[in-house]
């Protein structure tokens, strides 16, 4: 065991510190691993070894360390993972046929004691005593404030067929999570914490990841006809030509994971987003003004892209290249600039889908198929996605396990903008004898927009935003939950503080927890902070409770005022009108010149749901005179009158569409008129393709 | 006979048959409306009085359909129900206008005479109905046998590490699934010729006929087929590019934009009439005598000046002792 409060000079511990002390650090490393792992490719097993320099970066003292081993997910059928998923994820279920597991074969401190042999599996999650996915470690001396904790691990990792994010399928190889992982310490007031606890979470069918920043160092031992993809820099490449092996070093600092690839096949192409060249001037200075920053400031830096392509995409290189590009920039201009010098794309080949749109530090895997038509834009989509991660998950490191909305609804929203922005709607994929259809058909196209809404429509209120990602009600729900509806609740926090603000919102809430672990409460607080609004309400329906949003224009009447007949007192007389008289009275008022008919006009607004948000009632008549009304939704519904020369001729419930939150918008307005011509044209359309149904089955006969 | 030859004989014939045509396209028309009404009042029913309509009729907002989610949800039934009577109708409707329609046809009536028609209609509506369901399983054969390039394909190469086997393979699918499609949907129109032309009654020997008549003239009965499966496609192309560069908006393209549809589908309606056409040319002109045991002389029938009697004689005719088949 080896506990100091002041950097020792170990050698491997200088080595792994040593970039650190060179360079200015992005983020204090908590938990820094030197990495060693040799890739059998016949028994599919990775033999590897670890130095682990965790950082108490606490006032606790921690008495026992907590891993996660994660690829004993893929064990057996027992596992927390297996049992949640049915052996079912990400539409593969091919795990059965061929395990994962690893097996920690050593773990001893520095230069002291050997702790194998206390090493014990725990379940923090659920009573599965079955999982294998957490360990905990009993240290000898328990690990004083500040104090360093270095451990030398051997291990191995056998990969399963890819089923989840992670595996071997043929010669390809995605090495995700495959190495003893160390949970985060989360002190007092760390998140959600009330007291110094370890937050290591069982691998759940849902969830993704959490962990503390560090320095990475990997030395990665394939077959030599493999070609190799990694987190990081390749800082070094050695042959061993007796094995016929190759051994890869690379380098990454102020990351919290590292992922590797390797295929023989693979197409290995190189471009370099050079920043000065893809942002002109006038980008950075309206980044600038909308920021309030110097155009410096909003300066991008160039990033060196490694593309992983399999030879049947080979013409879609550029469309991958065109995706990173866009989202280096459009991430980076709002958000910041993406602060590592390398990305690398990967492209799963077929087969092996289930590893497709993954994300892990400066490492992603993109998606896409076989000619896929140029106006289909799911391979954009993926790579915009998954590098957007490298904002929300890596950079801003919220916890996946219980947050995941933090990082994939946020990455929907963003993802959506950027895309949007460089590369339009996307068409539908419809193609006849494999030629794309969708625009002679007039297929309406997709933006992510719509989507989103689209989801959340299906499933407005089955949870609230915020659950941990085991604890939705099924699989639908978290997705839904923690990526569509979380655009939709972004989009419409967009829509009422107005797009500017937002945009500072979210850079605001970005730079300030850069290389850090915050939580919903703390994007909240910038939210306030940084409109000068209070959104608590909105959050506590949408995030934190699951209420539904639906006005509604119930019902509008006008009709004619006359004359009023009965009796009536005025100046101390009693006059009374009969009914008749004032019939003739309406009569003869309606000759005279210039006389309007005086309108009674009541517009009667529901609240369908359970949401209680103010809203906006627009009321038009049809002199063109626009009466607007506030409401703020705390009763059931409310009552507005005007007496007017015309009738009212439309009424529309927030007529800016603020609210994307409002389940159905066909109800929220009125008008008058039949849509006559729309009945006529969609009836033909309809009877048109019906004739057109019937004659295909009258081919039959 | 060449393709060519019949294609343009089929088509002669369906241009003379302009009553039985509009009555075909009428009654398909009103049968389409069975599902039509009802689902486009369930469509706007929640747009009678929002705004949103009037949105719709300038752009089309795809975003409109999740507002639909409930109403959908409760149509389903309602459309299911009509979609089910309208399709049995179909099936009905479609037989005894081929019975009707291909018995004038044979007869090279000039005039559409209902007379006729309805005679031709009712004699054969027994066995063509019979025949139509014994095409069903070709139907779902050569529908099985199209998928074939794909299970194999995904059997070689499914654990592979390319996707090209199999997108290629999903090509040659398509493509052969429509051929195969079309050469039953060719031998069962052969059939009916033989049905109605050659006063055969067993619908299953009619059709095992024309499977080995349609396969011996390959170049002549498909060249018709694949003739006309160009038409489509190339009107199919002409009619979408047009309709979506109208933009319907007002009285006058809307009403265009009826007008072009219906034209659509009147093509449509002729083209099965001159398919029919078509298969009676080319049966007239390869169709061997019938000197089977079992099946006498075909009834003679006058050719141009043709009176209605002539069929009403048929009728009276002494039905053929005919073997029936297997007894279907
Ligand atoms: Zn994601």
């Amino acid at each position: 065991m080896n506990q100091t409060k002041s950097p020792v000079p170990m050698g491997a511990v200088l080595a792994l510190m040593l970039p650190a002390l060179l360079a200015a650090q992005l983020a204090k490393p908590v938990a820094s691993y030197d990495l060693k792992a040799s890739l059998d490719v016949k028994t599919r097993i990775i033999h590897g070894s670890e130095t682990l320099v965790w950082l108490n970066d606490s006032p606790d003292t921690v008495s026992n360390l907590r891993f996660h081993l994660y690829m004993n997910a893929f064990k057996n059928e027992k596992s927390t993972f297996m049992r949640e998923s049915g052996g079912r994820l990400r539409g593969d279920y091919s795990a059965k046929r061929d395990w994962g597991w690893i097996d920690v074969s050593s773990l001893r401190l520095d230069g002291g004691a050997d702790l194998t042999k206390s090493i014990h599996f725990i379940q923090p999650d659920d009573t599965n005593g079955d999982d294998q996915t957490v360990i905990e470690v009993p240290l000898p001396e328990a690990a004083k404030p500040g104090a360093t904790v270095t451990l030398r691990i051997g291990f191995d990792t056998k990969l399963p067929e890819v089923f989840a994010r992670t595996g071997y399928h043929g010669t390809f190889y995605l090495a995700g999570q495959w190495f003893p992982k160390i949970g985060v310490w989360e002190t007092a007031g760390f998140r959600y914490s009330q007291k110094g606890a370890w937050n290591c979470h069982q691998f759940h069918a849902m969830s993704e990841f959490f962990a503390n920043f560090g320095n990475y160092r990997a030395e990665i031992t394939l077959p030599s006809e493999y070609k190799i993809g990694a987190t990081g820099e390749l800082i070094g490449k050695r042959d061993d030509v007796a094995r016929k092996t190759t051994t890869w070093t690379y380098q990454q600092e102020s990351v919290t994971d590292f992922a590797w690839t390797a295929q023989p096949t693979y197409l290995k192409l190189e471009r370099t987003f050079v920043a000065a060249k893809e942002t002109k001037p006038e980008d950075l200075a309206r980044t600038a003004k909308l920021f309030g920053i110097a155009p410096a400031d909003a300066r991008l830096s160039d990033v060196k892209i490694t593309l992983m392509l399999q030879p049947e995409h080979a013409e879609q290189a550029d469309r991958h290249f065109r995706a990173a590009f866009a989202g280096i920039k459009g991430f980076g201009l709002r958000y910041g600039h993406y602060p590592y010098k390398t990305l690398t794309l990967v492209d799963p080949p077929h087969g092996a889908s289930a590893a497709s749109g993954m994300e892990y530090p400066t490492f992603i895997t993109c998606g896409t198929e076989w000619r896929l038509p140029a106006d289909v834009l799911g391979l954009e989509e993926v790579t915009v996605h998954e590098f957007g991660h490298q904002f929300w998950m890596e950079l801003v490191a919220t916890n996946e396990f219980e947050e995941s909305w933090l990082d994939e609804g946020f990455n929907t929203y963003s993802t959506s903008e950027v895309v949007e922005e460089n590369f339009g709607s996307s068409a539908l994929p419809f193609r006849l004898f494999g030629v794309q259809m969708a625009s002679l058909f007039d297929l309406p196209r997709f933006s992510g927009d719509l989507e989103n809404r689209f989801a959340y429509q299906l499933l407005p209120t089955s949870d609230p935003i915020l659950r941990s990602a085991w604890d939705y009600s099924d699989t639908m729900s978290y997705g839904v939950n923690s990526y569509m509806k979380t655009g939709v609740f972004l989009s419409t926090l967009e829509r009422l503080m107005g797009a500017d603000t937002m945009a500072r919102v979210m850079r605001t809430y970005q730079q300030r927890y850069r290389f850090h672990h915050p939580n919903s409460l703390d994007f909240l607080k910038v939210v306030n902070e940084v409109s000068g609004r209070d959104f608590t309400t909105l959050f506590d329906q949408f995030v934190f409770h699951a209420r539904r949003l639906d006005y509604k224009v119930e019902d509008v009447e006008s009709h004619k005022v006359g004359t009023w007949a009965g009796v009536f007192d005025a100046g101390g007389k009693r006059r009374t009108v009969t009914l008749e008289q004032a019939g003739k009275s309406d009569e003869q008022a309606s000759n005279a010149k210039g006389y309007k008919d005086l309108y009674e006009t009541t517009v009667r607004i529901r609240r369908e749901g359970d949401a209680v948000l103010p809203v906006e009632v627009w009321v038009h008549f049809d002199d063109g005179s626009l009466e607007k009304r506030q409401w703020d939704g705390a009763e059931r519904w409310a009552r507005f009158k005007f007496e007017k020369t015309a009738e009212a001729d439309w009424v529309q419930i927030d007529p800016y569409r603020r609210y994307l939150l409002d389940v159905n918008w066909t109800n929220d307005s009125w008008q008058r008129h039949y849509p006559v011509k729309l009945a006529f044209k969609w009836g033909g359309q309809l009877a048109f393709w019906m004739q057109n149904v019937v004659l295909c089955l009258s081919g039959l006969v | 006979m060449t393709a060519i030859q019949a294609f343009r004989r089929g088509w002669s014939a369906a241009s003379r048959s302009k009553w039985a045509l509009l009555l075909m396209w009428f009654t398909y028309a009103l049968i389409a409306k069975l599902v039509a009404v009802p689902a486009i009042a369930i469509l706007l029913d929640p747009l009678t009085h929002s705004r949103v309509a009037g949105d719709l009729l300038s752009h089309f907002d795809v975003g409109w359909l999740g507002d639909l989610a409930d109403a959908a949800r409760s149509a389903t039934v309602t459309l299911s129900a009509a979609g089910l009577v309208a399709a049995g109708l179909t099936w009905l409707v479609a037989v005894l206008f081929a019975g009707g329609i291909i018995t004038m046809l044979d007869e090279h009536w000039e005039r559409f005479s209902f007379t006729l028609f309805c005679s031709g209609a009712g004699e054969h509506f027994w066995r063509i109905l019979r025949l139509s369901l014994l095409g069903l399983p070709c139907f779902a054969l050569a529908w099985g046998l199209g998928r074939l390039p794909s299970m194999l394909a995904k059997q070689v190469y499914g654990e592979g590490m390319e996707g090209w086997p199999l997108g290629v393979a999903s090509i040659i699918r398509s493509l052969l699934t429509v051929l195969l499609l079309g050469w039953v949907a060719t031998a069962l129109d052969y059939a009916k010729v033989r049905l109605v032309s050659g006063r055969k009654r067993g619908a299953f020997k009619a059709l095992m006929y024309s499977f080995a008549f349609v396969a011996r003239h390959l170049s002549a009965a498909m060249g018709v087929w694949l003739l006309n499966a160009l038409t489509f496609a190339l009107l199919g192309v002409i009619y979408l590019k047009l309709s979506g560069a109208l933009q319907a908006t007002t009285t006058a393209t809307i009403l265009l934009l009826v007008v072009l549809q219906q034209l659509f589908v009147l093509f449509r309606t002729a083209q099965r009439i001159a398919g029919w056409g078509s298969a009676l040319e080319v049966h007239g002109a390869f169709a061997e005598p019938a000197q089977s045991l079992f099946e006498p002389e075909p009834v003679p029938c006058v050719v141009g000046e043709a009176l209605p009697g002539v069929a009403l004689e048929a009728e009276r005719a002494p039905e053929p002792q005919e073997w029936d088949g297997y007894g279907i």
